[in-house]
């Protein structure tokens, strides 16, 4: 009997990997499908990027602009898009300038495809409350040129229109005349890069947005205060999604998401549940 | 009474204006800087009253003006230590503060009505802008510098001249190298050696480089296949180069095949489906991930586990090291990385380096230790020596 | 050719290391311009070494095809993919090469309904891998083990919203584990890290480390 069982366990100890990524599949997938309500509660970091821009906007009114860099593609559009969109309707409905870039060179059509949405949804005109630059070679050469002379680091936008003329850059000398700067990064050329090579030399406000297995990377910029505040993953955009009071595609990704933890959590202990019973019998036998 | 009331009102304006008068102004030349800003001080006012108004910097580059005026500023604000970059002159473009150029500048007070009248407003204060030639405010960081490369340079020497007295801790999953390599042989299948995503001017694709070298050099020697992919194309090269020395030192040039040292794609995803394929394919027999990874670094291990190889990591990508951890036989975690080829080589002027770090590791920790003691005793001073100012 | 090989390499890394750490401490406008001049050079020379890295692509999967060796189907699926952009992009929806590049045509469409999907596909199959690897290897074989997995546990359940129905407390441990445990290990790395590469840089820039050279 005992060894039968021992057999079985053995068989479950080593499951095949198929099942394991069906049911994590299914656990997507069905809450995907199924609606259900789940406590959002925003943290500090993601609160202190929000009041932030409400600060920006309630002293600089429309006079006020944030920088966002779009530094990640479409591999990590899931968690980073959302952000994104929350952002920009945050900035947009303030009337707050936006001034956006980028520095990953796959990430441009992305960048302008969002851009566009919400400029449009806010009705918000190009040039005057927002102007997007696009990407530009160097990421730490780019950045240190931004803050000593922003005209010469983009001379002109992402088409082609010169930043002397239009009214959202026109003013802006260094990368110090602009309220906000926050990174929206997946990787190199992202964060990390603003803080050493832009926060830390002209010291500007910076926050961070990035994707989950990211963000414990920048909890220590947190602390001594390079980063203001950081968006992590998807749960951070859901709750910034729930303090702007406009729930999208965030918040209902953390149905999916709480059931795949909650799936990965069971994994985990029946995997050491059936390593348990079979360090048991293995004792019982010697 | 008219005469009263009159004399009362301008009594009333003198206290205004004097309470408002801007003091303690100061204008100085940026230290420490390329000389293209100025910084502004002045006392920071207090008085309840003042809330209604503003503060206005005002920058000429001649004494008699146009003077250009900044961006208004409201009370409550910080007198001291406003830094100036540029300007805007009226129906110009903006104009950065530039290097050997005086400027004048003043400060008004403004009424925080509607009219905006100037209440009150500074002296005239020129200032020279000059680039200097030392950065004062990071001497600390350079004194640092100078210790850490006096002592590991110390240390490389003193290990040169006692080159028996050094001792260097396992690496287990150094040591299990030469058994991955010599499994590959015995199998007759190649080594997959897999470059991180960073440049070849940082140090972890340096570091990764290096032990490419050694692990090249075996290769040659045991006569087996070593393909090494690359994100990189200066990485890629740098690594034929490598592999091609080891393989004219190992005495065997005629092995060396510069095509299995191969660009498999400039794109983070593109190149770990390329790898994938590899793995999947050519079934390798033992792998090698050294340098820095992002979110590929699971994707490639994972697939290397179910392919059966034998895979070593080496990486200071703090978030990818549990999955490497996860997935492959051997990791070396943040600074064995480094150490890896002073490792292989043992050679003691590359050990003695080792050595001299750990003398800095100390160094930090014992700065650590009183940093935390007087800081909870409620002293700064001791931290404060060690902050980027 | 051994001073091509060895000595110059050597005496340019010593100088533009030297150089490099000796700008960082003068902040004078003309050391900033020599280290944007650096830097823009490194830029350069990355732009004339990606024509190498396609020319390696191309040799490696021309030889694949030439030899038919094993998989060569998929080599020529990268030069056709090659190709085929490269058309498109000179083709440039009919604007040709010498104008910006427009928004609508050929790249667009593969980037946003080919290379789009691909490179999401990839990133997602990540919740599959970080599954499958955790069930296997994640095990409480030692005390060490077991209280990481519990912590484990716990930051992961506390950083999906849905632990809020159980305890709001929950949330805020997984945020004190990451602040202070995970923070003082990453730190600990971190100093390691800084150290080794320190020392790894002044080993490069005194001549001592050379394998990067192909030589001990």
């Amino acid at each position: 009997m005992g060894m039968q069982m021992k057999f079985d366990l053995k068989k479950l100890f080593n499951l095949d990997r198929r099942i394991i990524y069906l049911l994590i599949f299914l656990s997507i997938l069905i809450p995907f499908l199924v609606e259900f309500d789940l406590p959002i509660k925003a943290n500090k970091d993601v609160k202190n990027i929000f009041n932030k821009i409400e600060d920006v906007a309630k002293n600089k009114g429309h006079q006020g602009s944030i920088l966002l860099s779009f530094d990640f593609d479409n591999a990590s559009k899931a968690e980073l898009e959302p952000m994104a969109r929350s952002l920009l309707a945050h900035a947009f409905k303030n009337n707050l300038r936006v001034i956006a870039m980028g520095h990953w060179p796959n990430g441009v059509e992305l960048a302008k495809s969002i851009l566009n949405d919400l400029a449009r949804e806010f009705k918000k005109e190009y040039g005057e409350d927002w102007v997007y630059l696009g990407y530009r070679p160097g990421v730490s050469i780019l950045i240190i040129n931004m803050g000593k002379d922003f005209k010469s680091a983009f001379q002109t936008d992402a088409f082609g229109k010169n930043t002397k003329e239009l009214a959202a850059t026109k003013n802006i000398k260094t990368i110090n005349d602009i309220d906000y700067v926050i990174s929206l990064s997946a990787g190199s050329g992202g964060i990390e890069d603003w803080v050493v090579y832009g926060r830390s030399k002209y010291h500007f406000e910076l926050g961070g947005a990035c994707t989950a297995v990211m963000a414990a990377d920048f909890y220590p910029f947190l602390q001594s205060g390079q980063l203001n505040g950081l968006i992590g993953g998807l749960a951070g955009a859901a709750q910034y999604e729930t303090l702007l009071g406009r729930p999208a595609e965030a918040v209902s990704g953390m149905r999916p998401q709480s059931i795949a933890h909650i799936v990965l959590i069971f994994f985990i202990l029946f995997g050491n549940f059936c390593y348990l019973i079979d360090r048991f019998y293995l004792s019982k036998r010697s | 009474m008219r005469l009263f009331i009159s004399i009362f009102m301008i009594y009333l304006g003198f206290q205004l204006l004097s309470a408002n008068a801007v003091e303690d102004f100061s204008v100085i030349d940026k230290p420490n800087d390329n000389g293209g800003a100025i910084v502004v001080s002045w006392k920071e006012m207090v008085a309840e009253t003042e809330k209604n108004f503003f503060y206005q910097i005002m920058i000429a580059e001649q004494e008699d003006g146009p003077f250009y005026p900044l961006e208004k500023m409201a009370y409550p604000l910080k007198g001291k230590g406003f830094e100036v970059k540029g300007y805007n002159k009226e129906g110009e473009e903006s104009t950065l503060v530039v290097p050997n150029k005086t400027y004048f500048v003043k400060m008004k007070v403004l009424n925080g009505d509607k009219s905006e009248t100037t209440v009150s407003e500074s002296e005239i204060i020129s200032v020279t802008t000059k680039g200097n030639f030392f950065a004062f405010n990071k001497l600390n960081s350079f004194l640092i510098l100078i210790f850490l490369t006096v002592v590991i340079m110390c240390f490389i020497v003193y290990a040169q001249r006692n080159p028996h007295k050094l001792f260097v801790r396992r690496i287990a999953g150094l040591d299990a190298m030469e058994d991955a390599l010599g499994r590959a042989t015995e199998m007759g299948r190649s080594a997959l050696f897999v470059h991180g995503l960073r440049s070849v001017s940082e140090i972890p694709t340096i570091a990764a480089i290096n032990i490419l070298g050694k692990i090249a050099k075996k290769i040659a020697e045991f006569d087996a296949t070593l393909r090494v992919s690359n994100w990189d194309p200066i990485v890629q090269q740098v690594s034929q180069e490598t592999v091609k020395e080891a393989h004219i030192e190992a005495g065997r040039p005629d092995t060396y095949k510069s095509e299995n040292i191969f660009f498999a794609a400039g794109d983070q995803f593109s190149y770990a489906a390329a790898v994938e394929g590899i793995m999947v394919r050519e079934k390798p027999a033992t792998i090698f991930y050294f340098g820095y990874f992002y979110a590929e670094s699971l994707l490639l291990s994972e697939t290397g586990a179910h392919t059966g190889a034998i895979q070593i990591a080496g990486s200071d990508a703090f978030t990818q090291i549990p999955f490497f951890i996860t997935t492959c036989d051997y990791t070396l975690i943040g600074e064995e990385l480094y150490a890896a080829s002073a490792y292989l080589s043992r050679e003691p002027k590359l050990l003695g380096g080792l050595k001299g770090q750990d003398v800095g590791k100390m160094a930090i920790i014992l700065i650590l230790i009183l940093g935390t003691l007087f800081t909870t005793l409620g002293w700064q001073g001791f931290s404060k020596l060690f902050w980027p100012s | 050719m051994n001073f091509l090989k060895k000595t110059l390499p050597l005496i340019l890394a010593f100088v533009s290391g030297w150089l490099a750490i000796t700008l960082e401490y003068i902040p004078h406008q003309n050391s900033e311009a020599t280290m944007a001049s650096l830097t823009k050079g490194l830029i350069i020379i990355g732009a004339i070494t990606a024509f190498m890295g396609i020319y390696g692509l191309f040799s490696l999967h021309y030889l694949k095809i030439k030899r038919r060796s094993e998989g060569w189907g998929y080599s020529t699926l990268v030069i056709a993919g090659f190709m085929i952009m490269t058309a498109f992009g000179i083709y440039n929806n009919g604007a040709f090469m010498f104008q910006p590049q427009v928004e609508a045509g050929g790249i667009s469409w593969i980037y946003e309904y080919i290379f789009n999907p691909c490179q999401a596909t990839m990133f997602s199959i990540l919740a599959f891998f970080i599954a499958s690897a955790a069930y296997r290897t994640f095990r409480a074989k030692s005390l060490e083990a077991g209280i990481l997995l519990v912590a484990a546990i716990i930051v992961m359940f506390g950083k999906v919203p849905i632990a809020g129905l159980v305890s709001e407390h929950i949330p805020e441990v997984a945020q004190w584990l990451l602040d202070y445990p995970n923070m003082a290990v990453k730190r600990a790395i971190f100093f390691g890290v800084a150290l080794g590469g320190i020392s790894t840089a002044l080993r490069i820039i005194f001549g001592i480390e050379r394998s990067y050279l192909g030589g001990e």
